[in-house]
């Protein structure tokens, strides 16, 4: 199992999709207005990628390649629509936040990427561990960012109707743009010059010490 | 097989066994959620009718009230409050389009006429932090206890009369978006509820009771009015004659008259003191005027111009008024002849009393 798990924490810190790969920004910037958005929708695609990912996974000898795009589209659709469906019904206030973004899951280009670039090139067990760790990277990846964006743009991060801040929140006035598209856009860029600057200054400090 | 088959066999394969996994999910959740579909109406139902015991639905009612006003189009359901005495109001269920997507939202209005409460379901669509506020209490709680009599209108500044709501700072469209809304389920209760005319006869005896404080008892003389008026058919823009009591004491006569305004009939009470004085007058219905401009002859800056004139007909200026003029409302001169002819009305008929 050593290499499921290599290949589990290789989809949440090397091949991190939203920060390494930069796949799928688009709900990653219209559902970060809050962390708890950002948590949910990142459940809600582990569940698809994973299960579609042991799908394609378990059908790769079996699809042609000349069709792979289309069998791989509708499988995805089905389990994001069986998502939605199931959100609705038990989880509505969930569901009417996210609104229009579960739907979109299906192309979030992390689901067809993964499935295109590795599903369909490896093993039932790696697929789902891939699926797995792309989800679970995703998911950080919009907490993170989330969480940014919730603070600075009302003063306060809730979680579960609870404030974690306090009543009064931290006291400063809240820049609203965060919680606008330029404050995604402002976040998401400067969170993965963060990370970059930190990969580089560890990557010397490896090349330094094999030099 | 050929190639081309093969490949249409097994992309019609996954199809369908997709379509099938579909097909059971949705017939395992369908009812599950109906049921929350259902519960977010009734919870909404109960926020602004918290008396009713229970709703039913009136679609008759509302298909009729909109085939006569299509601006009432987006009212999607009306439902009849039932309370444990009898009927306590009715909700509205309406979505309307607002910043980026529809907002729904319920309305109730209580048997007195004015708006109970209002909640929004949904406001998916507005932004977070700005239009997306249309949610929070201190915006929906501005509509409680407004008459549902007029349309209110929308200020940015804070509100300076009671047919006036402050918008979101910031967030204009979503605002209006919401008072939209509301406006359409008032004009449906205002198309529905037969009981119109109770509600124009407590507006009068309310004006009738602020034009003398003094009064412990207005009593309405319906026969006389009606003697002179048949005798004097002129005098038909008259429709109450009310007496002022202190205990056996006569403190003033009132009538209510109605004049052609600008949109429609403005009906206006006026106070009358022995022998000839006007003590005052107010306009209590007036349905056709524009919000806003015709609507401000209900403002004390216009009917104060009424109080201490003698009976001889007014007219109306434009400029400052002289000896029986009354000065118009800016960019509202039809309302405000209006206003005039209605009082005027009240004057003829109160000089044609016998004994005053």
């Amino acid at each position: 199992m050593n290499s499921f798990g290599k290949v589990l924490s290789n989809g949440i810190v090397r091949e991190n999709p939203t920060f390494r790969l930069v796949l799928g920004i688009c709900p990653t910037l219209a559902v970060t207005t809050a962390a708890e958005n950002g948590f949910w929708m990142g459940l809600a695609v582990i569940f698809v990628l994973t299960c579609s990912n042991v799908l394609v996974a378990a059908l790769r000898n079996v699809i042609p390649s000349k069709i792979r795009i289309p069998c791989f589209i509708v499988i995805i659709a089905t389990f994001v629509t069986i998502v939605d469906l199931v959100m609705h019904a038990y989880m509505p206030e969930m569901y009417n936040i996210l609104g229009i973004f579960i739907p979109l899951i299906v192309v979030n280009c992390i689901i067809l990427a993964r499935a295109e670039a590795f599903a369909s090139k490896n093993t039932v067990p790696l697929a789902a561990a891939d699926g797995i760790g792309m989800g679970i990277g995703f998911t950080l990846a919009v907490i993170l960012i989330g969480a940014i964006r919730e603070f600075l743009g009302t003063g306060n991060i809730m979680v579960m109707g609870t404030a974690l801040l306090g009543a009064g929140g931290v006291g400063f006035e809240p820049a609203i743009i965060m919680i606008l598209p330029p404050g995604a856009f402002i976040t998401y860029g400067l969170v993965l010059g963060a990370l970059n600057s930190l990969q580089s200054r560890a990557d010397r400090r490896r090349k330094g010490a094999s030099a | 097989m050929s190639y081309i088959a093969r490949l249409a066999l097994i992309l019609g394969l996954i199809a369908s066994i997709a379509a099938g996994a579909l097909a059971y999910t949705n017939e395992l959740t369908a009812g599950q959620i109906a049921a929350q579909v259902e519960k977010a109406t009734q919870a909404a139902l109960s926020a602004v009718l918290p008396d009713a015991m229970s709703f039913e639905p009136a679609a008759d009612a509302l298909a009729e009230a909109q085939a006569t006003d299509p601006a009432l189009a987006d009212v999607r359901n009306l439902y009849v409050a039932q309370g444990i005495t009898g009927p306590v109001g009715i909700a509205c269920d309406v979505t309307v389009l607002g910043y980026g997507g529809p907002i729904q939202l319920m309305v109730g209005v209580d048997n007195d006429g004015a708006i109970s409460g209002i909640k929004v379901i949904s406001a998916e669509g507005e932004t977070p932090g700005l239009g997306a506020k249309v949610k929070d209490a201190s915006f929906q709680s501005q509509f409680a206890g407004k008459d549902a009599a007029q349309p209110l209108t929308l200020v940015k500044v804070p509100t300076t009369s009671d047919s006036e709501v402050q918008a979101i700072a910031a967030a204009t469209i979503s605002s209006s978006a919401a008072l939209r809304a509301v406006n359409a389920a008032t004009g449906v209760y205002r198309a529905v509820a037969g009981g119109g005319d109770d509600r124009l006869a407590k507006l009068k005896e309310d004006a009738v009771k602020a034009l003398f404080p003094a009064a412990d008892a207005i009593l309405a003389d319906p026969e006389t009015l009606a003697t002179l008026v048949e005798a004097a058919p002129q005098l038909a823009a008259a429709t109450d004659l009310y007496y002022a009591m202190s205990g056996e004491q006569l403190l003033g006569t009132a009538v209510a008259a109605t004049g052609q305004g600008y949109g429609g009939l403005i009906t206006a009470v006026v106070g009358f003191e022995a022998p000839a004085k006007v003590v005052g007058a107010r306009f209590v219905d007036l349905p056709g005027e524009t919000v806003g401009l015709g609507s401000k002859i209900t403002e004390a800056q216009f009917t104060n111009q009424f109080a201490g004139v003698g009976l001889s007909p007014l007219r109306v200026t434009k400029t400052a008024p002289g000896a029986n003029e009354i000065q118009a409302v800016t960019s509202a001169t039809l309302s405000s002849q209006g206003a005039v002819s209605a009082v005027n009305a009240a004057m003829d008929l109160y000089r044609a009393l016998p004994d005053r």
